[in-house]
């Protein structure tokens, strides 16, 4: 049974990019005497020529996902629909997208306009339980990017991987066919796939020296705690970042599950109905956004804003989940706070402990050793 | 060129010759000679690869070529979906904690995780709901979502693959033995999978193949044939592969663009469907446990009530742990540990007295069980200053054994010796007193026991004065109080005065061991008796005085300082003694009380768990779901339109009124309209009430057949009064328990069948008018000038014009006004044209009352009885049913009749209460009218809370007289009769009206209508977007596959 979800999430559940193109790239060295360059890029407007790493700061991020975003109705879905053959598994998990950020709240407005909202009694309540579905809906998907964000920065932090480091990978396929829906590149992520993981964007091709060819691989080396001597270093520290997308992708999944029922147990929680949606939007718009107030006062609004309408109400709310309101509330609120907790530590002391070098025998003669090897 | 790659510095430069140095010659190296020896050359050493468990061949063996397609029907597909779920599992384990794993296996990991999320969801969701069906619900709102994700793509693909014959959810397995989908990637284009092939899609062995088809592809060319790829064209197995993908892209993707509508969609629509029988499977086993339950309860009681013998001559059990062993009652051990730990105190002794008790452990009693519990709580004491502390915790067994028969025994001055030093241990102070009054007021409150405790506290419990001759710290606790009175006293005077004070008084050191010594003494005399005697004041008295004595004793002392010190010491002393008084309580009595509170309560919680499955104002009881259903089904019965209900759930009330009114004129004019309508809503009422009216009786009984309250009110009533000599509280409280039920059902029924006798009001209103008003102009006019005490309100009236206005008069009070909250008001109202209204003549507030809350008339009855009768159920019982609650609404709820039948009959009661049994009575018993016999049973049940048993006691012979079932030795005398009609009123006033009375016929119809509109609006929502996306659907999937301009369609043909 494949499901929308599952599609989304299974990024890499097949090789994205087909034999073809893997290491293709490698072949693009260029003469010797183009001085080192960093390596990650800004996606500017010019479009790349060859496959090559982007830069993930945080605005690039934002423009990066913008353009996905916008790729999915103006390119995607006219090629899907009208079924072009240059058509990719990539753009399939881009209009995977749609029915997975479509369904949670139709749902949330098919539940809402089946509750009687005629009396103000009844209003009432159904307010509420319509603002319990909405957050619900909302926390889902937080919870869902914040187990994905606790294993990406775990890995960035103990190994230095950025698993969302992100690559333009041109499509040499702009066929007559295709036309006005043409693609000339997809932003792919280079550690996507684990069978085709895109080792050769981390090369240095500008470099001379091995030292520069694999500098990357020795920062990751280092992080690994792999000796300077190792031997290959690329090689050695390959299969240790190998582990750690497996390792990595398979907790995020798991951690996912935890997250989103803390997320939805959340939502459930009876504070939220004393947090005025009304008073939210006047602070937003009439205290920060206001017309004629002096900055002060706008700082002030938007303390209020996240503070009084977010932060408080939400650790109010973990305080409420543990508690609950009855024997058997008050056990699975307790059991989703301390199981969560608790596979997230296992998940982040597994992957630290599992990928180190130290639990794995690398070879390290010394010859190896950058810049000190043999004549 | 080889030369020259060698040259550029790659990121695996070449091992010079010279490694075979290195000491690794174990390790494959690879030489190259160098040209060019100016430049830098780099050692290498390949790197060992990482040790990855799995990847150790075990045996070698050849690999399956190519894959083969997946043909399984629905459930075989979902059977291996759950089987892959294992598998799925171990892939987690195996990436999760050793860090293996492929894209395919890592991906199939989120499968798993969606699923446990969603599951944990449900769960989460789930504990938070407090009723079985809403906790069901979030169950079947996720298996709906993922049946409904799972099964949009088959919908989808079922005509796709009738138009084209492509399968879009088509599987395949691959050689590593995995579940793929065939077109999952478009740019994998697996022709060998369609080879040998046969035409339904099922793969053969080549054997088989070859032996039916010659060509290899016969399936793949059927699709072609299929997509229209022409048959004489160069490559026509790759072009019939480039249009399946094309399909797949296409149906894909609608896959895609719909499935975030259609998954909610679908879901919503089953879980809605599946609400209805959920609901009615979770209310009937509820229903079903819970009766189970009170069989068993009722069982048991049974025995205890003795219930077959006459009503005045049962033998009911009140040995309380003879009625917990037989209703099987376990007080919870927490309980018992927190209502012990309130009884005792820790026993505080001097220390002769610890040796005393330590003797007695040592020698006396060594070896028996007293003496091992006292040596165990002597063992665990803490000295405290002078005395020593005996643990409460332990003293409980010591006193316990002490108890036992084995004791009994015991020598009489010994035994005293050792009560007088352990029972000390029962001694409260007032905090601790405090605290066990707390305790039974919380624990066990509104139930009636609270009077029993304030008994029991006031007859039973004892004062005790604290023991002079023991306690050292008391002595000096007085002393020292007495000391910082005369300060105070002291303080409190003027200055210059105080300093004349001579120095036994500046410098007063409270009574001497010399004063002690003194009373001691006297005690044992002249005061001995007084100390002895347990009395409030004893102590506190004697020392009081021996103080004012001392003082007065003083000389050179002003009488008005002796005075002023003497209040002080007073105050103080008083405000001393009574935080040293102790509480002698009835260890036995209250653990009786205890138990029989725990029963009590015990079986109290068994009726209220049979009560939230049934009657209870609560989510998803029987009357909640009635509640659900029925209003909207009356909606339907009338036969209301989508414009009308509408109008009817506007939120200007008014509005709703003049519409139901409307329809109910409508449906009256039209004899047809009016039984069919008046059928349908008396078997939905029927079917209503008798299942509610089943779980009341369960409770409540009747006068000849009592009910389980009825019974536990009889038992818990005994035992309250000869153990406690107190039932009040008791018999009250459940007085009120059966009185709520009775309630509840009088509002059920009021609800239900009040929109019918409306509609029967408005049938015969016309008439009823008419009659009223005389029948004709010149009546009218002769009522109004000769019976201006009646008529006043029409007064300037035409006749057709009054005619009209008591019409609207009395649609307004049946349609808005009979309702609570107007009970008191709706004859005060004005009648229409005119300025006055009804309040002041009794005549026609009658005449209302009987039309509005009166009988059926008898076309309708017979209505409701045939149409009940057809339904398979008493319809003559039902009317009956109808007619009583009628009856004693109309009693009930009429409050004002009373207080205008004072003014007329210048009675000088001022509430007259109704006495509807005393007509009845009179009418069969004078009047002959036997057929309002049932009606009179019904209404006994009625009052039966209210009345004597003996004054039920005649009724019911009173009855049996009329039905000939007794001998006339024991019929009622006349005086008897006079006394039942005396007695037997019903009162307005000690009645919760408010919870009998129903809902107003207006509100009832206008919040079925809101319901009904809201579910329009999801109905509406849901099916809209449900054909929206159908439609969309369509018109896709009738193009997919055609050229297009992705898809030229260009073929090139077969070489002749």
């Amino acid at each position: 049974m494949v499901t929308v979800s599952s599609i989304i999430n299974n990024y890499s559940n097949k090789p994205v990019s087909s034999g073809v193109s893997v290491f293709s790239n490698t072949k693009g060295q260029s003469s010797s005497n183009v001085s080192f360059q960093a390596e990650a890029q800004p996606l500017t407007n010019t479009k790349p020529k060859e496959d090559v790493l982007l830069k993930n700061d945080v605005f690039s991020k934002i423009k990066l996902n913008m353009d996905k975003a916008l790729d999915i109705p103006i390119v995607h879905i006219p090629r899907g629909m009208g079924g072009a053959p240059d058509y990719t598994f990539f753009e399939f998990l881009q209009t995977a997208k749609v029915p997975y950020y479509l369904g949670g709240p139709i749902l949330a407005a098919l539940f809402n306009a089946g509750v009687k909202m005629d009396s103000i009694k009844s209003g009432n309540a159904a307010k509420m339980v319509a603002k319990h579905m909405a957050l619900g809906v909302g926390f889902y998907y937080l919870g869902a990017i914040a187990a994905k964000s606790i294993i990406d920065n775990t890995v960035r932090i103990a190994r230095g991987v950025d698993l969302n480091q992100p690559y333009a990978k041109v499509i040499p396929t702009s066929t007559k066919d295709t036309g006005m829906f043409k693609k000339d590149f997809e932003l792919h992520k280079a550690t996507e796939s684990i069978d085709f993981t895109r080792w050769d964007l981390f090369y240095n091709k500008e470099g001379k020296t091995p030292e520069e060819i694999n500098e990357k691989y020795a920062k990751f080396a280092k992080k690994y705690g792999i000796k300077d001597d190792a031997n290959d270093i690329d090689a050695s520290v390959k299969p240790l970042i190998k582990k750690t997308i497996v390792m990595a992708r398979a907790w995020q999944y798991a951690l996912t599950a935890f997250f989103v029922t803390l997320g939805i147990g959340l939502a459930n929680q009876p504070v939220w109905e004393k947090v005025s949606h009304e008073g939210f939007r006047n602070t937003v718009k009439n205290g920060i956004f206001g017309k004629n107030l002096d900055i002060k006062s706008r700082l002030n609004s938007a303390k209020i804003a996240v503070y009084d309408y977010m932060i408080k109400p939400f650790g109010k709310s973990f305080s409420e989940l543990w508690k609950g309101h009855s024997k058997a509330s008050s056990i699975a609120g307790k059991s989703i706070i301390l199981s969560t907790a608790a596979a997230t530590l296992l998940a982040i002391s597994l992957i630290v402990g599992k990928t180190s070098a130290r639990s794995h025998k690398i070879d390290n003669s010394g010859t190896n050793k950058i810049g000190g090897g043999k004549q | 060129m080889a030369d020259l790659l060698s040259t550029i510095p790659v990121y695996k430069p070449q091992n010079s010759a010279a490694a075979g140095n290195t000491g690794l010659q174990s390790l494959p190296t690879a030489s190259v000679s160098n040209p060019f020896p100016g430049v830098q050359t780099y050692t290498y050493v390949p790197a060992r690869p990482l040790s990855p468990a799995r990847t150790t061949p075990k045996g070698v063996r050849p690999q399956k070529v190519s894959g083969t397609l997946v043909k399984e029907n629905i459930f075989q597909a979902a059977g291996s979906t759950v089987k892959s779920y294992a598998d799925y599992a171990k892939y987690f384990y195996d990436a999760g904690f050793k860090g293996e794993g492929t894209d395919y296996s890592v991906g199939k990991i989120n499968d798993l995780g969606i699923r446990a999320g969603s599951l944990g969801i449900a769960a989460a969701l789930a504990a938070s709901k407090q009723f079985p069906l809403a906790k069901g619900m979030e169950f079947v709102g996720l298996a709906t979502w993922f049946a409904s994700m799972a099964i949009w793509p088959h919908i989808l693909g079922a005509p796709i693959k009738a138009k084209t014959g492509v399968d879009i959810n088509q599987q395949y397995i691959d050689s590593y033995g995995r579940r793929k989908y065939v077109y999952e990637d478009n740019q994998y284009r697996p022709m060998d999978l369609f080879r040998h092939v046969d035409l339904d899609g099922t793969p053969l062995s080549d054997k088989e193949y070859y032996q039916k088809y010659k060509d290899d592809y016969v399936y793949l060319d059927a699709i072609g044939d299929k997509l229209g790829v022409p048959r004489d064209i160069k490559n026509r197995h790759e072009a019939i592969m480039n249009k399946m993908g094309q399909v797949a892209v296409q149906g894909k993707t609608l896959w895609m663009l719909t499935a975030g509508i259609m998954t909610p969609v679908l879901s919503s629509i089953v879980a809605d469907a599946a609400q209805g029988p959920l609901r009615n499977a979770i209310e009937k086993h509820r229903f079903d446990k819970q009766s189970k339950n009170m069989d068993v309860l009722e069982n048991s009681l049974d025995k205890l009530v003795d219930i077959n013998a006459p009503f005045d001559r049962r033998n009911i059990q009140t040995n309380i742990d003879e009625i917990m062993k037989e209703l099987n009652i376990t007080i919870p051990e927490q309980t018992v540990k927190e209502f012990k730990s309130l009884l005792l105190r820790d026993c505080d002794v001097s220390s002769a007295d610890f040796d005393v008790l330590k003797k007695y452990a040592q020698e006396n009693f060594a070896g028996t069980e007293f003496g091992q519990k006292l040596k165990a709580a002597l063992d665990s004491a803490v000295k405290e200053g002078e005395t020593i502390r005996l643990p409460k915790e332990k003293m409980a067994d010591v006193l316990s054994a002490l108890e036992s028969p084995s004791m009994k025994n015991t020598p009489y001055d010994i035994k005293g010796q050792l009560e007088y030093l352990l029972n000390r241990s029962k001694h409260l102070s007032k905090a601790e007193f405090d605290k066990l009054q707390k305790f039974f007021d919380n624990e066990y409150y509104g139930s009636g026991l609270k009077d029993v405790f304030d008994n029991i506290v006031r007859n039973e419990v004892k004062f005790t004065e604290p023991n002079v001759t023991l306690s050292d710290s008391l002595r000096d606790g007085l002393r020292k109080t007495s000391v910082d009175a005369v300060k105070d006293a002291v303080a409190n005077m003027k200055a210059e005065f105080a300093a004349t004070l001579p120095d036994e008084i500046k410098n007063f050191a409270g009574l001497t061991n010399e004063d002690w010594k003194n009373i001691i003494s006297k005690s044992r005399n002249n005061n001995k008796q007084e100390l002895d005697m347990i009395s409030t004041n004893s102590l506190k008295n004697i020392v009081k005085r021996e103080l004012s004595q001392k003082i007065a004793s003083v000389k050179n002392l002003d009488e008005d300082a002796v005075d002023m010190i003497s209040k002080y010491l007073d105050k103080h002393i008083d405000k001393y003694i009574e935080t040293q008084r102790h509480y002698i309580i009835p260890h036995e009595r209250l653990t009786e009380l205890f138990k029989f509170a725990e029963t009590n309560k015990s079986v109290m919680d068994k009726v209220a768990q049979y009560e939230k499955a049934s009657v209870m104002n609560i989510a998803e009881s029987i009357t909640a779901n009635n509640w659900n259903k029925l209003p909207q089904k009356y909606l339907k019965a009338l036969n209301f339109t989508k414009e009308e209900i509408a109008q009817l759930g506007a939120l200007d009330t008014s509005f709703s009124k003049q519409v139901l009114s409307r329809k109910f004129e409508e449906i009256a004019a039209d004899p047809q309209k009016y039984e069919k309508v008046l059928s349908q809503m008396s078997v939905l009422a029927q079917e209503a009430i008798e299942k509610e009216e089943k779980a009341i009786l369960r409770l409540t009984g009747t006068a000849d057949k009592p009910g389980v309250l009825s019974k536990i009110k009889d038992l818990m009533q005994s035992v309250g009064g000869k153990v406690f000599k107190d039932s009040d509280g008791i018999s009250d409280m459940y007085r009120v328990r059966i009185f709520d039920a009775q309630n509840k059902f009088r509002n059920t029924v009021d609800s239900f069948v009040r929109p019918m006798k409306i509609l029967d009001t408005f049938k015969n209103l016309d008439q009823y008018v008419k009659n009223i008003l005389g029948g004709s102009e010149e009546a009218f006019n002769s009522l109004v000038k000769n019976d201006p005490a009646n008529y006043h309100m029409f007064e300037g009236l035409k006749y057709e014009d009054a005619l009209k206005s008591l019409k609207e008069y009395i649609k307004d009070i049946a349609l808005d006004k009979n309702d609570i909250n107007d009970w008191t008001t709706k004859f005060e109202h004005n009648v229409p044209g005119s300025k006055r209204g009804m309040k002041y003549s009794l005549p026609m507030v009658k005449n209302i009352a009987n039309i509005v809350n009166g009988e059926f008339d008898k076309s309708s009855a017979d209505i409701i009885k045939n149409a009940v009768n057809s339904a398979k159920k008493s319809g003559e019982d039902f009317v009956v049913k109808c007619n009583a609650n009628n009856q004693i609404m109309k009693s009930r709820y009429l409050s004002l009749e009373y207080k205008l039948a004072k003014d007329f009959f210048k009675n000088n009661c001022y509430m007259r209460d109704y006495t509807p049994l005393a007509g009845l009575i009179d009418d069969i018993l004078a009047k002959g009218k036997k057929e309002k016999l049932p009606v009179l049973e019904e209404v006994l049940n009625e009052v039966k809370t209210e009345l004597s048993l003996e004054d039920i006691s005649i009724f019911k012979r009173i009855i049996g007289k009329i039905k000939g079932t007794i001998e006339p030795s024991q019929h009622p005398s006349l005086n008897e009769i006079q006394r039942i009609k005396e007695n037997a009123n019903m009162f307005t006033s000690n009645k919760s009206i408010a919870e009998m009375s129903g809902k107003g016929v207006t509100e009832f119809f206008k919040d079925a209508a809101q319901s009904v509109r809201s579910r329009n609006k999801w109905t509406k929502l849901v099916y809209g977007l449900l054909v929206g996306t159908v439609a969309f659907s369509t018109i896709v999937i009738a193009t997919t596959g055609r050229k297009n301009y992705f898809n030229k369609d260009i073929y090139e043909k077969k070489d002749a």
